[in-house]
């Protein structure tokens, strides 16, 4: 009985190290391709006299920090005003956001909010954009977090991607604005550096599948609609969507020089709700999606593999725990002989999950293709979100399980915000 | 917020530009990567006789009355490896129930009084760790299948190959930064030297916690200050590389391609 055990055990600890070996090879490749082959050139060259009608959704709940600030920069924004609309959803704010909203519809037409205030409402960014998508004028949505700060060029780099008729959706890069704060910060900024710079690009160069972030990015309206707008009860909409559209044959764009600043968590306890909140969402969309990719035939068998892999991402901290108690119960069986020579492998994969699933070599990589040359110092830091993720993402796995098989609806908590603006001023 | 973000000279772009590889430099890091792992493969016959000779040599003025004896092993076929015989101490009842009173209240004020962050969760899994191996002593003490002796047995065989894989590791990701072959192989010969320093000083902290505390304390050793430590070093070396390679590109623009 003994002997089957440890056999078990020792077959799953060969999976574990076999699944986070071929994630460090994937990423491996990745890197090797956005450092040494030729890019793929996004559509930024391309001028464009007939932009289509866009569309800008910004979800906003008790925003009032940080509400002036995009309004500010996408007003100052170079695509033509008859054919942009700004379109803030305030989703139930108890703050200022409604009137700080009202007064830049005053001044300024093309920014028409929607307040979202009855009691009855489905909360959260999905039901927010769904009702929003059904007042929006423009035939491109285009989706920024009230907390981002969008350069003046941006919209129409964004819009021009959807030139090309087979493009459903574009995606631009998340740079974080607050990277000096603390060392949370800057560990995020690396990570936003690995995640996009290498990452993101290599995927496109790639023709794999660079994933919609639901921020700095848009996608075809009539589209989405068509397919039934947003799942209210899925958190991660963003990666719902880049599934739904993959798996009809249409593809994402990625921008890699659409940069987009962003505020980042400055304090652990966020994070730890937002990663647990993208686990929960990714791990969602995993259990939706997983045959409907499968058996997709609009897509080809690498772009299947990237996606696969993509999708099961968010479940890698959960094989470690697993792949840990594993070896916990090896050690007290006195069977630990597998694991002098291979033990060391299990922590490929905490490597591989270091910086939200960048290894250390992609986030150098990253930094190189920056031009920084101090950030690399902090790399070694990126340890300490390991456990740190490995608890909050299989936590969230969990409660994406208990979501499915419950069919309770998740509730959107929004991540808290730190920029301080004089509200009283703005209004 | 937008004077902050605004900045005083634009570079090109660095959204598409990559670079040719160097592939002279590539074969030279193989060779020399092939060439660490050869004279580890040759001569760890000799590393793990001067790293239990040592270890003896530094714990019996500390333990004078202690067994510390010079013992061999096969590791694989026809190859041996030395490692010390020694003894540890075996937890008592009394001793087991203090260590789980005492992480019990230490996880209480991990949750309770702590904020939530890296350190916390850290501390969580030191502890979690800790209080299975107590449990296991309470309950289950006569089939604790280790002594002191196999424990640093199973060591000297994971540092075998742990000094291996840091290297092979490492010899991949110090062929992507654009780094001079001189440089790659600080990076590597660094990296090689600061494992056996660090794997020697563990072996003997090791040890010492066995025999002076008890055998208790395996388990959180073995699976915190591991190799998780290890990959520590080795991407704190990687850094500095990184580092370095990005100095370098500050000089050497033309070597970007769009």
């Amino acid at each position: 009985m003994v002997d089957y055990l440890v056999d078990i055990l020792h077959i799953f600890f060969i999976f574990v190290v076999l699944v986070m070996l071929t994630y460090a090879i994937r990423h491996f490749i990745f890197t090797f391709n956005r450092l040494y082959c030729r890019q793929k050139f996004y559509y930024q060259d391309i001028i464009d006299s007939d932009l289509p009608k866009v569309t800008v959704l910004i979800p906003m709940h008790n925003e009032e920090q940080v509400a002036t600030g995009v309004l500010d920069a996408l007003l100052a924004c170079d695509y033509p005003a008859d054919r942009l609309e700004i379109k803030p959803v305030n989703d139930h704010s108890e703050d200022k956001t409604k009137e700080i909203l009202e007064a830049y519809h005053i001044k300024h037409p093309n920014v028409v909010p929607l307040h979202r205030e009855k009691d009855d409402q489905t909360r959260g960014k999905p039901a927010a954009l769904n009702d929003a998508m059904a007042e929006a004028t423009g035939d491109i949505i285009i989706v920024f977090d009230a907390d981002y700060l969008p350069g003046k060029g941006l919209i129409k780099v964004l819009a021009t991607a959807f030139a090309d008729p087979e493009v459903g959706a574009v995606m631009g890069r998340v740079t974080p604005v607050n990277t000096k704060v603390n060392l949370m910060t800057r560990l995020l900024d690396l990570e936003r550096s690995g995640g996009y710079q290498v990452d993101q690009q290599a995927r496109y160069n790639l023709d794999l599948l660079p994933q919609y972030g639901g921020t700095v990015g848009g996608y075809r309206k009539a589209l989405l609609l068509s397919t039934g707008g947003f799942n209210t009860k899925i958190l991660a909409e963003d990666t719902e969507l880049t599934y739904r559209f993959m798996t009809n044959g249409w593809k994402i764009a990625y921008a890699n020089g659409a940069e987009c600043y962003e505020e980042a968590p400055e304090d652990w306890g966020v994070r730890a709700r937002q990663v647990n909140r993208w686990a929960r969402g990714h791990n969602e969309v995993m259990f939706h999606y997983m045959f409907k990719l499968l058996r997709s035939r609009k897509i080809t068998f690498s772009q299947k593999l990237d996606g696969f892999m993509l999708l099961t991402i968010y479940m890698m901290p959960v094989i470690l725990i697993l792949g840990i108690v594993d070896s916990l119960l090896l050690f007290f069986l006195g069977r630990m002989d597998i694991m002098t020579g291979w033990w060391i492998i299990l922590f490929v994969g905490a490597y591989n999950t270091f910086g939200n699933f960048a290894p250390f070599f992609q986030i150098g990589t990253a930094v190189v293709l920056d031009g920084s040359k101090d950030r690399a110092k902090l790399l070694p830091y990126l340890s300490l979100n390991f456990y740190f993720y490995m608890w909050y993402i299989s936590k969230g796995f969990v409660e994406a399980i208990v979501d499915i098989i419950t069919r309770r609806n998740a509730e959107w908590k929004k991540t808290e915000r730190y920029r301080k603006e004089n509200v009283g001023e703005k209004l | 917020m937008k004077e902050k973000i605004l900045k005083k000279t634009i570079d090109y772009s660095r959204a598409y530009r990559y670079m040719n590889m160097n592939k002279a430099n590539v074969v030279m890091v193989a060779l020399f990567t092939i060439l660490i792992l050869a004279i580890y493969i040759t001569y760890y016959k000799e590393i793990s006789y001067a790293f239990a000779a040592g270890a003896i040599a530094v714990l019996k003025p500390v333990f004078p009355d202690a067994s510390l004896h010079l013992a061999s092993t096969l590791f694989t076929q026809g190859y041996y490896l030395y490692y010390v015989d020694t003894v540890g101490a075996f937890p008592s009842l009394l001793f087991s129930w203090g260590n789980i009173v005492f992480t019990l209240l230490f996880l209480l004020f991990v949750r309770f009084i702590m904020k939530t962050g890296a350190l916390s969760v850290f501390l969580s899994y030191i502890s979690l760790i800790h209080l299975v191996s107590c449990i296991f002593f309470i309950f289950w003490p006569e089939y604790f299948p280790y002594t002191a002796a196999t424990f640093s047995e199973i060591y000297i065989k994971q540092q075998a190959t742990l000094s291996c894989f840091v290297v092979i590791i490492m010899g991949f990701a110090v062929l992507l930064p654009p780094l001079h072959f001189i440089q790659s192989f600080l990076a590597l010969g660094s990296l090689a030297v600061y494992s056996m320093i660090f794997g020697f000083v563990r072996y003997i902290t090791f040890l010492f916690i066995l025999y002076k505390f008890s055998v208790l304390y395996m388990c959180v050793l073995f699976f915190v200050l591991g190799p998780f430590i290890d990959f520590l070093y080795l991407v704190g070396i990687y850094s500095l590389a990184v580092c370095k390679a990005a100095g370098n590109l500050k000089v050497q623009r033309e070597i970007w391609q769009w």
